[in-house]
């Protein structure tokens, strides 16, 4: 016996593979980063702290994956009868021999983990490792009673997600549950084949068999990945589809499908060098390669403007009814011209999106807007509505004709309540005609300044009642300030370039290179002054070997002084260290330095000590 | 008393001047704001002090500075550094002293403007009034006050000087530059011009060239901080180098 | 007395504009309370040097927190972090700019012969730099607190005014650049994308609000301005625009790149022009 386990059967009765894959396989690495981040949160064991995913995205050797000799064997033998089937077996077949496999896992922190793994199968339905690790992760789909789902947990269908992003439909799973028991298992998705002369179901489990009782392996001795020793979960999931390895990507859904988990501290994501929380957020959302801006500000991930939009509570009590009662949501709203596609942001109470819900007629009206229950009850109503990918309100999944009709009506009141708000708010901007107030409308506009001014400015409030006031506070320091800015940024904000500027040194005005105080150090020994600037010339001046350098001289507020630094009256000589020979120099300008060495090496003999405390600026004659 | 602000944009009213002359600003809402200071009674002082006669200076300034001193100084800086609160003062609370003191302001539109609603800055008598009392209160016993005024007002070019420019314009250096200055009877040549210097432009003087040189060497040597022996042999070694 | 412009000090200095440390900050933070008749300043600082630390534990260096406002003032602090400095209201005012600097200063001649955070640069030579008694170690940033913009984050309005002598004009409020209309007509007000139409006139507008910032805070006549060299302006509008170009990353302004200047402090305003015409064009085919 293997250490894959495959039931036997008289018949081959699927040909096919389970449809819900290539669904999931269609979701691409968002889909499977919802799926499992979701799961996580639903999880979570101390309602105080975050919980923690830890996604690593990496590469593994073949032998490295637990099972790999007999997934082989599995998958050669299996026989496509259907264009479809054949498609994806060549494709499995393909990649058996592939010299390393991308893999992506999700570990978490702060959550229960499953329960009960020493008990191995259990038909009691006591235990969440049953559950789990022997099904085939179509829990959803077999059950048809609504309210089934009201009870949580449908832990199932996440796993089912983590097969389809694999190449090989294959996921593990390592459990450490709350008595330290560390367990690892898994599941393949095939279809019934033939192997050895004997008939195969299409899920493998990779799982220990006990006379006759599927027991999980103990957690020993396997690669680094596959380790998981502190109470949770971690989803591993091998031969990872070239596809869905795209870090920008992977940082894009989980900020976009989490952004209100995350600035509410209710998760923190690592995601290989990455720390994804409250203080990091705003940073992430600026970056360019990960929320690229469009030209004409059309886009499809929203998450920006949701952000923005958490700023403005519209209603703490916005009503939305189904056929039999009322239900409360907190609706955050903006309006704002310059949005050219509006849409909804349905959430869930654990933070997660569910759906940029488009309001039938106002797909293009000009709005942002968040809808999250106002309490579990809301919550879990929201939730019996989410479809089987958890990432649309439907009603098709109801098989009860009432409960569908019901989910209907709540649907469409969603649709007609933001429309009003919709509405009304256009009419406040666009009043009809003849009550137009013209005075001292601030544009619209204004929302963009005020984003880019707000990030110099921290408000301090000081007094109370009438002698109230507001003092905007800027910092001068990017280090510090009230934005937090990610560490590795820490340091570089020092200006290293030499800029081009235009200045009159008394004749008239022309272009000089001011060079940055952070590449010139200054020192004296008794009465020998150093010059250092540390600049590739070389990289500016491409053929020139000598150069000419301008001092002046800067008072006590920083104005600067062309001709007041006198160098004859200070100095004996100027030396040039790097050629060893003294230089020509009048009033304000050392003329004829040698650029060879790329920089600049200056030693003074002090003959006037009466400039020794004078602040300098350099510049170089272009 | 109550003390009624201007409307912000006053200055950029047209018809300020002949409201102000026509006693028709009291009376119009529309120059004035929502804000007003309830304050314990104020009197008015000499306000503009352009006297050639230097014992009508003298006895000028000592009267503003004792009136800043007993009425004034303990009122929150938010309101005595406020060019607003100043003007409106003046325009309203104060115009008939204004008128008497300076009838020339109702009838020349520009004594108007340079007495009146001049912009209060290191040019202003008030604020350079304020600014003398309060270094002097802060940082002075009772008994040198006056030795301190009589200073600023012997050294009016070096003082004017010394709070136009926001390096230099320090309590504590202001006090030690001005009595270093008074104990080596530097006086007079503080105020008086270098001649021998073509280089250094017209009209330059002992005294500013010396806090210019304070001015340069700030804050790699951070002079107001030094105790005033240290400094007067820093500011003796400056002026030497204007000395030949 | 701030004093934060970038240039070369004759010895090392520990600053933000220099790189005489390595790897070393000193950071200032500044909050406030209203005490009634005084405002409580928290003054939190970061200082990573060694050398510097010890410098003042052992008294051979000394605190300075610089206040200026109307006027410069300074304060010698404890050598501890996190101290509330109480300062009486008729001292210092919070309405109009107040900036806050930390120096630190030598109360001897020291030796950096044991400043071993020094850059590596001065490894060899560090045994033979003095700093004179008076002498400057270490300025921290520059905190400014702005009490005087009643509408820190508005930088537009709208007027109409029937009397003006051209169609449209551009004047500058105390803090604001005003879109004054002959005719309401012409705010497109009919149209629902209204706001993104007049970008051509908000483009205008922040033409002008950059020539006129360039031509008053320009120092003796040069040409351009370095962004991160000039102080703050007293002109509210100025320093909204200063603002938001640092924040940009906006290094120079000058007659030629105004329009370079402009794509980068706004928001795309002409493609959502271009965009705006596209769509009010397409809606009126449709209609």
């Amino acid at each position: 016996m293997g250490v894959w386990k495959f039931s036997e059967t008289k018949l081959m009765e699927d040909y096919n593979f389970n449809p819900i894959l290539e669904r999931f396989y269609t979701y691409g690495i968002s889909g499977l980063v919802r799926e499992n981040i979701q799961n996580s949160l639903d999880h979570r064991l101390d309602k105080r702290k975050p919980v923690e995913v830890v996604i690593e995205l990496g590469k593994l050797n073949g032998n490295d994956i637990p099972g790999f000799d007999e997934i082989k064997n599995r998958i050669k033998a299996l026989m496509g009868t259907n264009q479809y089937s054949k498609e994806t077996i060549d494709n499995m077949k393909a990649h058996l021999n592939d010299r390393s496999y991308d893999f992506i896992s999700f570990e978490d922190k702060n959550t229960k983990g499953l329960s009960g793994s020493n008990f191995g199968y259990s038909v009691s339905g006591k235990y969440s490792y049953s559950a789990y690790a022997y099904s085939k992760g179509i829990h959803f789909e077999d059950s048809d009673k609504v309210n089934e789902k009201l009870r949580g947990g449908s832990h199932g269908i996440g796993k089912i997600a983590s097969n389809a992003a694999s190449i090989l439909y294959t996921m593990f799973f390592a459990n450490c549950d709350e008595y330290s028991n560390e367990t690892l298992g898994g599941t393949i998705q095939l279809i019934d084949h033939q192997l050895d002369g004997k008939t195969y179901r299409s899920t493998g489990y990779y799982t220990d068999e006990i006379s006759d009782k599927y027991i999980p392996y103990k957690n020993e001795e396997y690669h680094r990945v596959f380790h998981k020793s502190t109470r949770g979960l971690k989803i591993i999931v091998p031969f990872l589809r070239e596809s869905f390895v795209n870090k920008d990507m992977i940082i894009q859904s989980i900020c976009d499908s989490f952004m209100l988990a995350i600035i509410n501290e209710d998760l923190v994501v690592h995601f290989n060098d990455i720390t994804i929380n409250a203080l990091t957020f705003e940073d992430i959302l600026d970056e360019n390669n990960i929320f690229p801006e469009t030209d004409n500000g059309k886009t499809d991930v929203f998450t920006k403007l949701y952000f923005r939009t958490y700023q403005n509570l519209h209603s703490d009590n916005f009503i939305i009814s189904d056929k039999h009662q009322d239900y409360r949501f907190k609706l955050y709203f903006t309006y704002d011209e310059s949005i050219l596609t509006g849409r909804t942001g349905i959430y869930r109470s654990i933070g997660m999106k569910i759906e940029d819900k488009k309001i039938v007629s106002n797909v293009n009206k000009p709005y942002n807007a968040l809808l999250i229950p106002y309490s579990v009850e809301e919550d879990v109503f929201l939730k019996s509505l989410e479809n089987e990918s958890h990432t649309k309100l439907d009603f098709s999944h109801f098989k009860d004709k009432e409960n569908q009709e019901n989910a209907k009506r709540f649907i469409n009141n969603i649709d007609r309540e933001i429309s009003k708000v919709i509405e009304s708010e256009m009419n406040k901007h666009n009043p009809p005609e003849g009550k137009l107030d013209t005075s001292d409308i601030i544009y619209d506009i204004e929302n963009t300044f005020k984003r880019d001014i707000e990030k110099r400015f921290v408000e301090l409030h000081i007094g109370a009642g009438n002698t109230k006031k507001t003092i905007l506070k800027t910092s001068d320091t990017e280090e510090e300030g009230e934005s937090t800015k990610r560490k590795k940024r820490k340091g570089k904000n020092k200006p290293n370039k030499l800029v081009k500027i235009k200045k009159d040194f008394g004749n008239e005005p022309k272009e000089y290179y001011q060079i940055p105080g952070s590449l010139i150090k200054r020192y004296s020994v008794t009465d020998k002054e150093n010059l250092f600037i540390n600049v590739d010339l070389n990289d500016i001046y491409e053929d020139k070997k000598t150069g000419n350098l301008l001092v002046t001289i800067v008072d006590g507020m920083g104005i600067e002084y062309p001709n007041e630094y006198n160098l004859e009256n200070t100095y004996e000589y100027i030396a040039d260290e790097n050629t060893r020979t003294k230089l020509r120099f009048n009033k304000n300008c050392i003329y004829l330095i040698n650029f060879e060495k790329g920089n600049i090496h200056l030693s003074m003999k002090v003959k006037n000590h009466s400039n020794k405390f004078s602040k300098l600026r350099f510049y170089l004659e272009v | 008393m109550k003390v009624r602000l201007l409307k912000e944009e006053y200055l950029k009213s047209d018809n300020l001047f002949d409201d102000f002359c026509n006693n028709l600003i009291e009376g119009d809402i529309d120059h004035f704001s929502e804000d007003e200071y309830i304050l314990p009674e104020l009197r008015p002082f000499p306000f503009y002090l352009a006297y050639k006669d230097a014992d009508q200076l003298e006895k000028s300034f000592m009267e503003a500075f004792k009136i800043i001193k007993e009425d004034y100084i303990k009122i929150d800086r938010e309101i005595t550094m406020s060019q607003q609160f100043w003007h409106s003062l003046l325009l309203v609370n104060f115009r008939d002293y204004v008128i008497e003191e300076h009838p020339a302001v109702t009838t020349n539109k520009n004594r108007f403007k340079n007495i009146v609603i001049k912009s209060f800055d290191w040019e202003n008598y008030i604020y350079k009034c304020l600014l003398a009392v309060e270094y002097a209160v802060d940082n002075l016993p009772e008994v040198e006050h006056d030795l301190f005024y009589s200073a600023v007002i012997n050294n009016l070019d070096l003082y004017n000087y010394l709070i136009k420019y926001t390096v230099t314009r320090n309590d504590k250096f202001i006090i030690n530059v001005l009595k270093i200055v008074e104990r080596n009877n530097l006086s007079t040549l503080m105020k008086s011009q270098i001649k021998d210097r073509p280089d250094l432009g017209k009209d330059e003087r002992y005294g500013r060239r010396v806090i210019f040189e304070f001015n340069k060497d700030y804050p790699v040597v951070l002079s107001p901080m030094m105790d005033i022996d240290d400094m007067e042999s820093l500011l003796l070694n400056h002026l030497s180098k204007y000395k030949s | 007395m701030i004093f934060d412009k970038e240039s070369t000090f004759p010895h090392p200095i520990l600053s933000k504009f220099t790189d005489d440390y390595e790897d070393k900050t000193f950071i200032l933070k500044v909050g406030v309370q209203d005490g009634g008749n005084h405002y409580a300043f928290k003054i939190e600082y970061k200082l990573d040097s060694k050398f510097i630390i010890n410098a003042l534990n052992k008294n051979q260096a000394n605190l300075y927190l610089l206040v200026q406002s109307k006027d410069s003032k300074f304060y010698k602090l404890e050598n501890k972090n996190d101290q509330i400095l109480p300062i009486s209201k008729n001292s210092i005012s919070l309405n109009k700019r107040t900036s806050f600097q930390l120096v630190i200063m030598t109360t001897e001649i020291l030796s950096f012969k044991s400043n071993k955070d020094l850059h590596k640069f001065y490894l060899k030579e560090r045994e033979n730099i003095y700093i004179d008694k008076f002498g400057v170690l270490a300025i921290s940033n520059v905190e400014k607190f702005n009490g005087d913009l009643k509408k820190p984050y508005e930088l537009f309005e709208k007027k109409v005014d029937s009397n003006i002598k051209s169609e449209i004009k551009i004047e500058f409020g105390s803090e604001t650049i005003i879109i004054v209309y002959r005719d309401i007509e012409y705010q497109y007000n009919k149209h629902r994308r209204k706001n993104s139409l007049n970008n051509h006139y908000v483009y205008i507008g922040l033409q002008r609000a950059l020539l006129r910032f360039l031509r008053s805070n320009n120092e003796k006549d040069q040409e351009e301005i370095y962004i991160n060299g000039i102080d703050e302006p007293a002109d509210k509008l100025d320093l909204k625009l200063l603002n938001l170009m640092k924040v940009k990353g906006v290094l120079l302004l000058n007659y030629e790149n105004v329009d370079e200047v402009i794509a980068k402090i706004s928001d795309k305003i002409i493609s959502k022009h271009y965009y705006a015409i596209e769509e009010t064009f397409n809606e009126s085919k449709i209609a």
